[in-house]
């Protein structure tokens, strides 16, 4: 490929943002952007400036009242009058036309019967659209997602978009008798996104999907206020399917299957209602992003801790061996969304804390708010450690700690951690073990950023990563681009065209946020610094 | 840019027949509350981006809502004659400078007074400021001339595709491009003769 100069660069720039580019052009940009450090420059400033604009652009909004005044002149419309109307109801025939128009109404009334028994609670009827969605998603997906051996597991990325849907396999597979599941996932079919569960009884394919109560779910169009009641099960038939639905005060629990109408219903009631006393109690917990949850919420997370302990006990796992004794100290836990932020800059230091499960990112960001991830902590790492360092070196955060996905952390004050050091030399060397291993991860960075180009950085990034990923027993690093970009000190659009050249290369696989390295291929990569574009 | 003004006019027309293509097919099956929903539900969704354009257009809440309401009339008036999964959103941006333009016919073809700003802009282009406020941001894309700021709004704030922009402005998508190209750069000019107010260095180094 022909190398990019300035001038196209920044005349395809904003296309490029646009993303209106083909590949091949998007990555002669990144190519471009890749070695004109004045062009990167150009490209973050035109990146901000879009965001600034769409930013500044999207606050007016017509807001609900004005969706409701909009609403109310729609009705009052009389039914639009189109030329197939008058073709085939000439005004001439008047006797045509009203035995049409009896015909329709007779039509409309059995469609409306049997079609639609919605309306009991009108306020909470489910829209044409959420049917016709659900129908297609069993239609296209189900069948092809079944597997065939093995128990069936909810893949953990499930919890990324509703912390409800996360244990739904559990929930569902202890209420299925008769039933055996055969899928879960989440998928999205006409823009709307379920979780699906699929189960066979005999040759019989059923779908279990549980997806946002939002306006478009509701023929209403509008989420009426949560009074705590449930509308009850709901039954429509679209394009050959039954559709049985259920809902909480967020979700909307829906049934397909090719069954009568009449066996649906009980298998609705067997299967999705217990789903639906699930999702409330997952309702009733605090959603707020901001929130910290308290210490322990015996509703949801008993069981949760009870499985994780288990496989924090089990083999398979090595954990820093300090682990048993800093959890023996007195410490209180705590548990973080994904994106939450369990402390931040400033924050008084007080504090030392453990990933009991799941992972955290340390990050330090400049003046003008560019953020570098200075490490990444997985279950049993220490974090925030400096709290031990004194008023002197760390009275506040210079740092921020934010959980990479729904993480439990344990905190213990640093008084209560030097009080048990007195007579527990465990505790204190298990924390002098993980500061030590810090410290040359620290020295590690500090050569790459100065030795390395970018190419290097990351390798070795993803070469530390996925030894660390494979400690505790996952078998990819799970980043997503901005990620790794923000660990080694680059922008995105660069990472992503330096993936695909590793990629290119065989040295890594990887999917959107699931970085698979090939261990050896990388090692040999870095020891023969065979560096492209160096 | 009287040639513009013919491609607009001339090539408008194969699109508007491609929003119309199927007629009906489900007309008679259905009654006019379950067509109404149907509407609704893959309609409504966009009220907010038409109501952000149509301010931008009247500059006035209650005309903009105006603005809005009758676009969603005239597009259910005509909801039979669009086919399900054609682009909707551009279909009623279409109808949105349909029914504002048919209202202020005067205003329509004004092309012409930007032209001297265009013949300032083309040459040069200045680079993007680092530090600018949101209500900057919002002044300078107020002083690019409207022929040029809706298709920047389309793209950058209501993020339309270029093709939808093409097809809601009935214009070719060439002239989308060119179009977008000089209303960005024309915001850029702006926005770095703010900086250079302010005191800011609009060059990178």
């Amino acid at each position: 490929m022909s190398v990019m100069d300035c001038r196209s660069f920044k005349d395809l720039l904003d296309s490029y943002l646009s993303g209106e580019l083909a590949v091949e052009t998007n990555h002669g940009v990144l190519r471009h952007a890749e070695q004109c450090a004045t062009c990167r420059r150009e490209m973050v400033a035109r990146r901000d400036l879009r965001g600034l604009l769409r930013a500044a652009g999207t606050s007016p909004r017509l807001g609900a009242e004005g969706v409701e005044r909009l609403r109310g002149r729609l009705r009052t419309e009389k039914a639009p009058r189109g030329p197939a109307f008058a073709r085939f109801f000439p005004a001439r025939f008047p006797a045509a036309l009203t035995a049409a128009a009896t015909l329709i109404l007779i039509l409309g009334a059995v469609y409306f019967l049997t079609v639609s028994q919605l309306s009991r609670a009108s306020a909470a009827a489910l829209s044409l659209a959420l049917m016709s969605e659900a129908v297609g998603d069993h239609i296209s997906c189900a069948a092809r997602a079944i597997s065939h051996e093995g128990p069936v597991k909810m893949p953990e990325s499930a919890g990324r978009y509703d912390p409800a849907y996360a244990d739904l396999d559990q929930v569902a597979v202890g209420n299925a008798q008769g039933l055996r599941l055969r899928a879960a996932h989440v998928c999205s079919f006409g823009g709307r996104r379920f979780a699906h569960l699929v189960y066979t009884r005999d040759a019989q394919l059923i779908s279990l999907l549980v997806t946002d109560r939002d306006g478009r779910a509701l023929r209403s169009g509008v989420v009426p206020p949560d009074d705590g009641l449930s509308a009850g099960l709901q039954q429509a038939l679209r394009d050959h399917h039954t559709v049985s639905a259920c809902q909480t005060a967020k979700h909307v629990v829906l049934v397909v299957s090719d069954l009568p109408e009449k066996e649906s219903k009980g298998l609705t009631e067997q299967i999705a209602v217990p789903v639906c006393d699930h999702l409330r109690r997952v309702e009733a917990r605090p959603r707020n992003a901001l929130l910290r949850l308290g210490s322990i919420d015996p509703m949801t997370w008993s069981e949760n801790m009870a499985t994780s302990a288990i496989s924090l006990s089990g083999e398979e796992i090595r954990l820093p061996q300090g682990f048993p004794t800093l959890m023996s100290l007195p410490h209180t836990e705590h548990t973080f969304w994904r994106g939450t932020t369990v402390y931040s800059l400033d924050d008084p230091a007080t504090s030392i804390y453990v990933v009991v499960k799941g992972r955290v990112k340390i990050l330090r960001a400049s003046a003008n708010g560019q953020q570098k991830i200075i490490s990444i902590r997985y279950r049993g790492e220490v974090f925030g450690e400096l709290a031990l360092a004194g008023g002197a070196v760390e009275a506040r955060r210079s740092d921020e700690a934010v959980a990479l996905e729904t993480t439990r952390v344990a905190v213990i004050r640093a008084e209560d951690f030097w009080q048990a050091t007195h007579d527990n030399s465990a505790a204190l060397r298990s924390v002098l073990h993980c500061l030590t291993a810090r410290l040359a991860e620290a020295h590690r960075q500090i050569e790459s950023l100065v030795f390395d180009n970018n190419y290097r950085r990351l390798a070795r990034a993803l070469l530390d990563l996925s030894i660390e990923a494979s400690r505790v027993g996952e078998e990819s690093v799970r980043l997503t681009h901005e990620e790794l970009a923000e660990l080694i000190g680059s922008t995105r659009e660069v990472v992503t065209s330096m993936m695909i050249e590793l990629r290119h290369r065989g040295l890594i696989a990887y999917k959107r946020g699931d970085v698979r390295p090939h261990l050896p291929k990388l090692v040999q990569f870095l020891a023969e610094e065979a560096l492209p574009n160096s | 840019m009287s040639v513009d003004i013919q491609r607009v006019k001339g090539n408008g027309r194969p699109g508007a027949v491609r929003a119309v293509a199927s007629e009906g097919s489900s007309v008679l099956t259905k009654d006019k509350d379950q067509r109404l929903e149907e509407f609704e539900a893959v309609a409504l969704g966009y009220a907010d981006q038409l109501f952000r354009v149509a301010l931008r257009l009247v500059r006035d809440h209650g005309r903009a809502e105006d603005l809005v309401q009758e676009t969603y009339l005239q597009a259910w008036r005509s909801f039979h004659r669009f086919e399900l999964g054609t682009n909707l959103r551009a279909w009623l941006f279409r109808i949105l400078f349909n029914v504002h333009y048919s209202e202020r016919r005067q205003e329509h073809w004004q092309v012409a007074s930007t032209e001297e700003a265009m013949a300032e802009t083309i040459a040069y282009d200045p680079p993007t400021p680092q530090h600018v406020t949101e209500e900057e941001v919002l002044s300078a894309l107020e002083r690019v001339p409207r022929e040029f700021q809706v298709p920047v709004v389309l793209a950058d704030v209501e993020e339309l595709s270029y093709k939808e922009i093409a097809e809601a402005l009935r214009i070719p998508v060439g002239t989308v491009m060119s179009r977008l190209h000089r209303g960005r750069k024309m915001l850029r000019t702006e926005l770095a003769s703010y900086a250079h107010a302010a005191g800011y260095s609009t060059t990178a180094e």
